[in-house]
């Protein structure tokens, strides 16, 4: 059947349908002729981002280089970030126009949208005030460059991309210094068809920590699942984090037990716990309909009396056997009136 | 000044013939990800995957061999379209494998612990992309040139989710920090 007669006999609905009906999550490619490469220089340090050490009611102020080192001109963001530790440890930067807390309000670096020509650069200062009532220990923030306007590839396409490049700015306030850590629970989750172990983590301390972390799984009965150890990336003071173990297949249901221990020789930190349990519950199988809603009970006898269809078919048998018995009669009175 | 790499390269010892040659500090720290495509996908009723594989290039040319890190986050992808659809949540894009990385100029790739670069070693997290996971990184020493790393992702596509165009955003962050 052609087109033209599909469309004149089934309408035009008919053939528009599948098009309709395409969710659009069109293939495309991030193009490499509109790559981000932006930079973000500290001036005057001797390592690659900012580490102080201040005085409560001490002001300094710094500079930065912000570059963009790609070949088009472009706007570019700037802000200061909070700083957080991601899982495992590492640098967790808030992202443009989320809430600023902590250090971050003590840089007078105010969020600017700024055109940056393809191979240029600008200078920029901004001040570090130490709060006068700030009690010893350490604190960072960071300084974000990023293009202004996620990055598209051609038509349709449906990630955008932001490109972000961060400096942290580290204050030491000089003091007794607290290194700390507390292990909170453990729970179980699947990722990828895998088990993966999560402990929560708190650096309540005062210095940033980067330990080791001893992990073993026991069985209810005792027995050795698995253990692993791990060097953490940084978890930074005043934080919270997750320790996640990625275990290599899915656990079976169960209770389980972990043994936690976390050592930062530099901070001469040791701390474990022995006594974290979790759960994996069995998984719910395919189709299973589950447990269904609560019903409200019925307090009634159940219904004895015949149904009607089968009356029917019982009246009918009683019917065709009184005819039956009839016709046998009759029959036999004529067989008896001609034998007489 | 942070991140300067001063060397001489001097000549022959003879008098009034020295040649300096100062190399200045280069370019900076930056990372993106290219290469990245969804497939056509079409409405279905169930949830489905889609899965792809983005690659991640991470080039740090500021000579000062001070380590860096990476990591990825994707926002929802945002629903426009005449359906009345909504956003899928950021939660339903997932890393779900990294590859170790490949040197495309510099420093050699070294996966022997504390060098790199490399996916971390306090082991690499996959999972929701709602929040940041870091997929690859360079300890202090190491890492002065450009890598690239395939990593796989998967959107899960809620059932019924209407024709329509959703679209997220995705940040690389390459950072400079302790």
């Amino acid at each position: 059947m052609s087109l033209e007669r599909l469309r004149q006999r089934r309408g035009w609905w008919l053939f528009l349908m599948p098009l309709v009906f395409a969710l659009a999550l069109p293939g495309g490619t991030l193009a490499a002729d509109t790559k981000v490469r932006l930079s973000v220089r500290p001036i005057g340090q001797s390592g690659p981002y900012f580490e102080l050490t201040m005085s409560p009611g001490e002001s300094k102020t710094l500079e930065v280089d912000l570059a963009n080192e790609g070949s088009a001109a472009m706007a570019v963001a700037t802000y200061a970030a909070d700083v957080y530790t991601i899982t495992n440890g590492g640098y967790g930067g808030r992202l443009r126009g989320e809430m600023q807390t902590g250090a971050t309000i003590w840089l007078g670096y105010a969020s600017e949208v700024v055109e940056l020509g393809a191979g240029m650069s600008s200078r920029r200062a901004f001040t570090v005030a130490v709060p006068t009532d700030t009690v010893p220990g350490e604190y960072i923030s960071s300084v974000v460059l990023e293009n202004d306007q996620p990055v598209l590839s051609s038509e349709g396409m449906s990630l955008g991309q932001i490109v972000r490049t961060a400096v942290a700015v580290v204050v030491t306030v000089p003091g007794p210094r607290f290194p700390s850590l507390a292990i909170g629970e453990a729970s179980h989750t699947v990722v990828t068809g895998r088990s993966e172990v999560d402990v929560e983590l708190d650096n309540g301390g005062n210095v940033r920590l980067r330990p080791i972390a001893n992990f073993e799984l026991f069985d209810a009965s005792g027995g050795l699942v698995s253990q692993s150890s791990t060097a953490l990336d940084t978890i930074y003071a005043h934080t919270p984090t997750r320790l996640a173990v990625p275990l290599a297949a899915l656990l079976q249901p169960g209770t389980y037990h972990v043994t936690l221990r976390l050592a930062d020789t530099a901070q001469a930190l040791s701390v474990e716990r022995t006594d974290l349990t979790f759960v994996v519950a069995a998984p719910v199988a395919p189709g299973d309909p589950g447990t269904g809603p609560v019903l409200t009970a019925v307090n009634q006898a159940p219904e004895t009396s015949i149904p009607w269809p089968l009356a029917l078919v019982l009246l009918g048998v009683a019917l065709l056997g009184v005819a039956l018995f009839g016709l046998l009669k009759y029959v036999g009175r004529r067989r008896s009136r001609t034998g007489s | 000044m942070a991140g300067l790499l001063a060397g001489a390269l001097a000549g022959p010892a003879f008098a009034d013939d020295t040649v300096t040659q100062t190399i200045t500090a280069g370019g900076g720290l930056s990372a993106s990800v290219a290469n990245f495509a969804f497939p056509d996908v079409a409405y279905q009723n169930a949830a489905h995957d889609v899965t792809g594989t983005m690659t991640v290039t991470a080039d740090d040319s500021r000579g000062s061999s001070a380590g860096w890190s990476v990591s990825i986050q994707a926002s929802a992808f945002v629903y426009t379209g005449a359906a009345a659809g909504t956003n899928i949540p950021a939660a339903n894009f997932a890393l779900t494998s990294a590859q170790q990385p490949t040197m495309l100029a510099g420093q050699p790739v070294s996966l022997v612990a504390s060098t790199g670069p490399q996916i971390p070693i306090e082991g690499i997290v996959f999972g929701s992309l709602a929040s940041p996971l870091k997929t690859i990184r360079a300890t202090a020493a190491y890492g002065n040139g450009t890598y690239s790393q395939d990593l796989g992702v998967t959107l899960t596509i809620p059932g019924q989710s209407k024709v329509g165009t959703y679209t997220g955003t995705l940040t690389t962050t390459i950072s400079a920090t302790p």
